[in-house]
């Protein structure tokens, strides 16, 4: 291994060694706003829509099956995974080794999945074949011209 | 004077350990529904070797460190899935975890990427509530875990141990009675307790020792000749008495190092120098986030040692700044002008790597008047790069030296995505 110091002496002379403050900031001069004492922090998209952060993730939609709650093809919607599903939540659940958006309800004792679009061509799903991951609290949807 | 730091207190404390089962594994499956009960394996950096194994792959019989390009036919048949590392994932989904543990105790420690310990001296019912983390734990992040208790973090350690082993208590295993333990479950080995590592095993195996209940019934004085404090330490923590207090505490590092090994062998001077400055930067960005600047650059160049008929060179050399600094374009110029001194031509190099040493802290600099460059100009330089690579994408902003053709990277043929990480990457649910 090799020590190379590089050439010190263009650097310190060993005579001056004082040390002399250097004010680095500079210092603003003029009117100060009359807002400064009310200044709050600006709302934010991340408080309202994450509630519990180390549970919310963001999922992308494929498919219009729940066309009728709002949620469209290409949406991006915030699933938390702490959040108690209700009856009639909307949810991402794991079905036949994929994820899937559906409604759960519960009736006469037993749990379905429902879709929630504006005709009836897709099926409602049973019980034992499903399992919740997680509760969708928000739905972002895009109206920009594309 | 005192041997090791046992509590003055009276009151018995209690620690939980937990640790995530087969963490990357099962990092690979939180978004993978298909995968939920098949084996799945991850590789190490450059798809060298085995570094996590789901536990249908362990049934296998596939061994931790196994090197993955001798069997890949064998992978391929039973139906393994196989991921190259994703450390970006794994940062994040790790961060989850102890997010949600840090709700269930003021006081926790964060051992590794997977595991934390909890102080949880005061509650009641403490199985019970292990069990209540565990469940909280799995369904907000959907990683499983083991959870060991005990009255010393070396006992939880040890409880979490046979927790997961022998699959008791469903996960959650409370170590209150060690010969109850080892009747119930059978001998433990020595080398099973944390801190014991193979040295200290081979000492106590070959005084006949072998099992922890053989450890526990030795001489006090004989330990502590032995094994030092260190040892007396362990010993009495398995005893019940707490030795080693929870760090809660990250203490700033004394010496920053990036390296990596290439992903195919670079013989070129500018390919190197690409990849030198790309860890100059990464080492850089890591002491401005503990706010510390370095003196003392070390670089390195090697070849490959295993590949012992091609010849070798293997060189160093560090670098005294003349005053201490935290800008990635001060680094990288004299990271440069290093390994120009120690590059030689002709020689298929393997890996380089920067060690920045001589650390002090950024608010304890005294200007210079005689400086070659702007310090306040490359603080504000440095403060938007880090900003826009940590909002947008890692190595967004890059300085000229750092290249970008990038012919070192890293042998990643399967990573998955980045799926909390990147707004392209996240998982889609289907409405069909």
């Amino acid at each position: 291994m090799t020590l190379i110091p590089l050439k010190p002496n263009e650097f310190f002379s060993e005579k001056t060694d004082c040390k002399i403050p250097f004010f680095v900031t500079p210092i603003m001069a003029g009117f100060p706003s009359p807002a400064n004492d009310f200044l709050e922090q600006r709302v934010s998209a991340d408080e309202l829509l994450i509630e519990n952060p180390a549970s919310t993730y963001f999922f992308k939609v494929q498919g219009d099956s729940m066309e009728k709650s709002g949620i469209l093809h290409d949406d991006i919607i915030v699933v938390d995974s702490a959040a108690k599903a209700f009856n009639n939540a909307v949810v991402v659940a794991s079905v036949d080794n994929d994820f899937t958006l559906k409604r759960i309800i519960k009736k006469g004792g037993k749990y379905f999945l429902k879709a929630d679009s504006f005709d009836d061509r897709y099926k409602t799903i049973q019980n034992a074949n499903f399992k919740v991951w997680g509760v969708c609290t928000y739905v972002i949807h895009t109206l920009k011209k594309k | 004077m005192y041997l090791c730091d046992t509590y003055a207190e009276e009151k018995m404390k209690y620690f939980a350990l937990v640790d995530c089962n087969s963490f990357y594994a099962s990092c690979e499956k939180v978004f993978r529904p298909d995968l939920a009960e098949r084996p799945v394996v991850v590789l190490s950096n450059n798809d060298g070797c085995i570094i996590a194994r789901s536990s249908e792959a362990k049934a296998l019989g596939i061994k931790m460190g196994e090197p993955y390009y001798k069997r890949n036919n064998f992978f391929i048949r039973n139906g393994i899935e196989v991921f190259s590392a994703n450390f970006t994932l794994y940062g994040d989904l790790s961060n989850r975890v102890m997010q949600v543990l840090s709700g269930f105790s003021p006081d926790i420690e964060v051992y590794s990427i997977d595991e934390a310990f909890l102080d949880l001296t005061g509650f009641k019912n403490l199985t019970d509530y292990a069990k209540q983390i565990k469940i909280s734990v799995e369904r907000k992040t959907h990683i499983p875990v083991s959870i060991g208790l005990g009255t010393t973090k070396t006992l939880a350690k040890l409880a979490n141990y046979l927790a997961k082993k022998h699959k008791i208590g469903g996960g959650c295993y409370f170590l209150e009675d060690m010969t109850q333990a080892v009747k119930k479950h059978g001998s433990i080995l020595v080398n099973e307790v944390w801190g014991i590592g193979n040295k200290n095993a081979k000492k106590l195996n070959r005084r006949g020792v072998y099992t922890v209940e053989d450890f526990m019934k030795l001489p006090e004085k004989w330990v502590y000749k032995e094994m030092t404090v260190v040892g007396l330490r362990i010993y009495r923590e398995l005893h019940g008495k707490p030795c080693i207090p929870l760090e809660t505490n990250i203490s700033d590092k004394k010496a920053i190092m990036t390296s990596r090994s290439f992903g195919k062998p670079l013989d070129k001077l500018s390919d190197i120098e690409d990849a030198l400055c790309t860890f100059g930067a990464n080492a850089a960005e890591k002491l401005r986030k503990q706010a510390s600047c370095t003196s003392l650059i070390t670089i390195f160049l090697e070849t490959n040692i295993f590949k012992v008929y091609d010849p070798q060179y293997k060189k160093s050399i560090t670098i005294k700044l003349p005053m201490p600094t935290d800008s990635t374009l001060v680094i990288n110029q004299y990271a440069s002008y290093a390994l120009k001194k120690i590059y030689k031509e002709g020689f298929f190099y393997k890996k380089t790597g920067i060690i920045l040493t001589d650390l002090s802290s950024k608010n304890a600099q005294q200007s210079m008047l005689f400086i070659k460059h702007d310090t306040v100009k490359h603080d504000k330089l440095m403060a938007v790069c880090d900003r826009l690579n940590g909002k947008y994408r890692r190595n967004l902003v890059k300085t000229a030296l750092e290249g970008t053709k990038k012919s070192f990277k890293m042998r990643q043929e399967s990573k998955s995505k980045a799926y909390t990480t990147k707004w392209s990457d996240i998982p889609v649910v289907k409405a069909v």
